[in-house]
């Protein structure tokens, strides 16, 4: 350009480099700079101002040599003298304030090209450091969706080397059930018509969606991408970020929410059972005394008297039982609950035990069947606690038992150890899926037999909780409408 | 005419406040399961039924509906007795066709007069 605005022979821009010079874009010269082009090159450099040599013959140039020379300096941002834009011909010749402005205008523009390019060329480096140092998952894949470059990220996230993921199609990493959602976004990078591709708009609409990608080891993690394609390289550029941790805490604080809503609901079911159970018992107590208060001396009998007195009396230890049971359940649950252990002969508390069930008396107590060895060792435990262990094994047989017989045996092992003690009934049994659920504190099966059977609930948690702190196994064994059998394991085989 | 009443209470000694409330004005029958109860209450329908809920084999909404299925039951006046007593229960159970509520612990006091206001009639 240079050359046709000046109708000069030679245009060069050259550049300065610790006492070197370089020629770049050199135009219409085929050999070497000359020394002389060398001399005055460094002039403007040195100087910072533009030279202008009208005729070199008179600064003493050789024959033949080119005798005229203009040199503009080029200037980084900062003032540093980078090189001159210089031009010269075999004649000499004068240089207009036109041209001269020329000159000065195409020192700055390739100044600002030099500034550009030095840019670009420290730059790159930098970029590839970005895409080395990414937490993230960048790729560039082509349309096809093949990757065609990887960040190392990908490597460390999916266990998979780059090339490994770059053999494949990328689809075949991605789940069966999420594939839709890749595949919908390649078709619609792919499906842009070019003159929408080049529009900016489009390009700018990015696209966003959620997939498991398919790790080395077989495992999935979930990705979350971000694409979009440049149209002048027809590649699609990829970030894709790791959710895995974050979806797994989501779904921790879902279950956990789940759970407390659950024991919640739980809990309310459980006090709404337990006021009835409460209002039971506070319902004799009241009526009665509020009958016998009101009624006039002599109304009632001296033993019906007596006996309205006893219901009341019955009913008040029946509630303080209910109390009871929930501290013991509450202590056991803390842990608080003290056992006093100490020998005793268990076939004698069996025996108290029915004989107490019998006393309270059902309507028509079902017959309780023993089966007792004639000679047992004492057991060593907490003699109060395995009372009320039997007491509840007991009621919840002649609760769920339909009123058939009920059994009750004790086996001993060869050196006449108590081994263990089964509680059988022939009742409406447990459904399996339930078997597990009836130990837990507070939830009877099911609402409707709460309802039909009453109870707060506590019976068989007690049972599952003492024989823990006691050092017993507890076995169930129930088949529905068939039956259910309780064991307890006296001396459990130590967990291996 | 002593008038009839059938008492259906899985509890005895509630039973026994029942009957003890009632027997001296009423000819009481008392029964500790529905099915029992709906047995004799078809050959011999009583004037009044107090009906608990809670109660195994049968409860009380179950008891309800087959009374109210029979020709003898359709007017027959029954009341439900219960210690499930949360808020909207009243409603409840008189939508299901219970012609009076009573939460327990009862007031003996209001149990009669209701007694006294269903068996008094034109």
């Amino acid at each position: 350009m240079a050359c046709a605005l000046l109708q000069v022979s030679v245009a060069a821009v050259s550049l300065v480099d610790e006492g070197r010079l370089w020629h770049k874009a050199v135009r219409g010269l085929e050999a070497e700079p000359s020394p002389l082009q060398r001399s005055l090159c460094a002039r403007v450099v040195t100087s910072g101002q533009p030279v202008v040599v009208e005729d070199a013959a008179l600064e003493g140039a050789p024959a033949g040599a080119p005798r005229f020379f203009a040199g503009f300096p080029l200037e980084d941002p900062q003032g540093y003298v980078l090189g001159c834009l210089w031009v010269q011909d075999q004649e000499p010749r004068g240089l207009e304030a036109r041209q001269r402005g020329w000159l000065e205008g195409l020192a700055r523009q390739a100044r600002a090209l030099l500034e550009t390019l030095a840019l670009t060329q420290s730059h790159a480096p930098l970029y590839q450091r970005f895409f080395e140092l990414s937490l993230d998952l960048l790729s560039i894949s082509n349309l096809e969706g093949h990757f065609t470059r990887l960040s190392p990220a990908w490597e460390e996230v999916t266990g998979w080397t780059r090339r490994q993921l770059m053999e494949r199609h990328s689809h075949s990493f991605v789940h069966p059930e999420d594939r839709d959602a890749g595949v919908r976004a390649a078709a619609h990078l792919r499906g842009l018509p070019a003159s929408q591709q080049a529009n900016l708009e489009q390009e700018r609409r990015l696209l966003d969606f959620e997939s498991r990608f398919l790790c080395a080891d077989g495992s999935w993690r979930w990705l979350r991408w971000r694409c979009i394609t440049d149209p002048k390289t027809q590649c699609v550029l990829s970030i894709a970020y790791d959710l895995t941790q974050e979806r797994s805490y989501q779904q921790k604080l879902q279950q956990t929410a789940l759970r407390a809503t659950e024991a919640n609901r739980a809990k309310t079911a459980f006090l709404t059972r337990l006021s009835h159970e409460l209002k039971t018992p506070l319902n004799t107590i009241i009526g009665f005394s509020d009958l016998l208060s009101a009624s006039p001396p002599g109304l009632f009998s001296p033993d019906q008297h007596r006996e309205h007195l006893q219901r009341i009396n019955h009913n008040g230890r029946r509630l303080r039982l209910l109390i009871d049971h929930i501290l013991d359940m509450t202590r056991l649950e803390a842990g608080e609950l003290t056992l006093y252990p100490a020998p005793f002969q268990l076939v004698d508390l069996v025996r108290e035990q029915v004989a107490a069930l019998e006393a309270h008396g059902a309507p028509s107590p079902p017959q309780v069947l023993l089966y007792l060895p004639e000679e047992a060792e004492l057991l060593c435990a907490d003699r109060h606690r395995t009372g009320q262990l039997l007491h509840h094994l007991l009621d919840n047989a002649l609760k769920f038992g339909q009123g058939k017989p009920i059994q009750v045996q004790l086996l001993t092992d060869a050196q006449h150890r108590p081994l263990r003690l089964d509680v059988v009934d022939q009742g409406i049994g447990i459904e399996p899926a339930l078997q597990d659920q009836i130990f837990q504190p507070f939830r009877q099966v099911e609402e409707g037999i709460a309802r039909r059977f009453g109870g707060a609930g506590l019976g068989l948690p007690l049972v599952a909780a003492l024989c823990h702190a006691m050092g017993f196994a507890l076995r169930l064994h129930s088949t529905p409408h068939e039956g259910s059998t309780f064991s307890i394991l006296l001396r459990p085989e130590p967990a291996t | 005419m002593t008038k009839s009443v059938v008492v259906v209470e899985d509890d005895l000694d509630n039973q026994a406040l029942l009957l003890a409330l009632l027997e001296r004005d009423y000819d009481v029958q008392a029964f500790s399961s529905a099915p029992l109860a709906l047995e004799v209450m078809a050959t011999s329908p009583p004037d009044l039924v107090l009906m608990d809920i809670s109660m195994p084999t049968m409860d009380g909404e179950e008891a309800l509906q087959h009374i109210r299925a029979q020709a003898w039951g359709q007017e027959l006046p029954v009341i439900a007795i219960t210690a499930h007593a949360m808020p909207g229960d009243k409603q409840y159970f008189l939508d299901l066709g219970f012609t009076l509520y009573l939460a327990k612990p009862i007031d003996i006091h209001r149990l009669l007069a209701y007694i006294g206001n269903c068996l008094a009639g034109p």
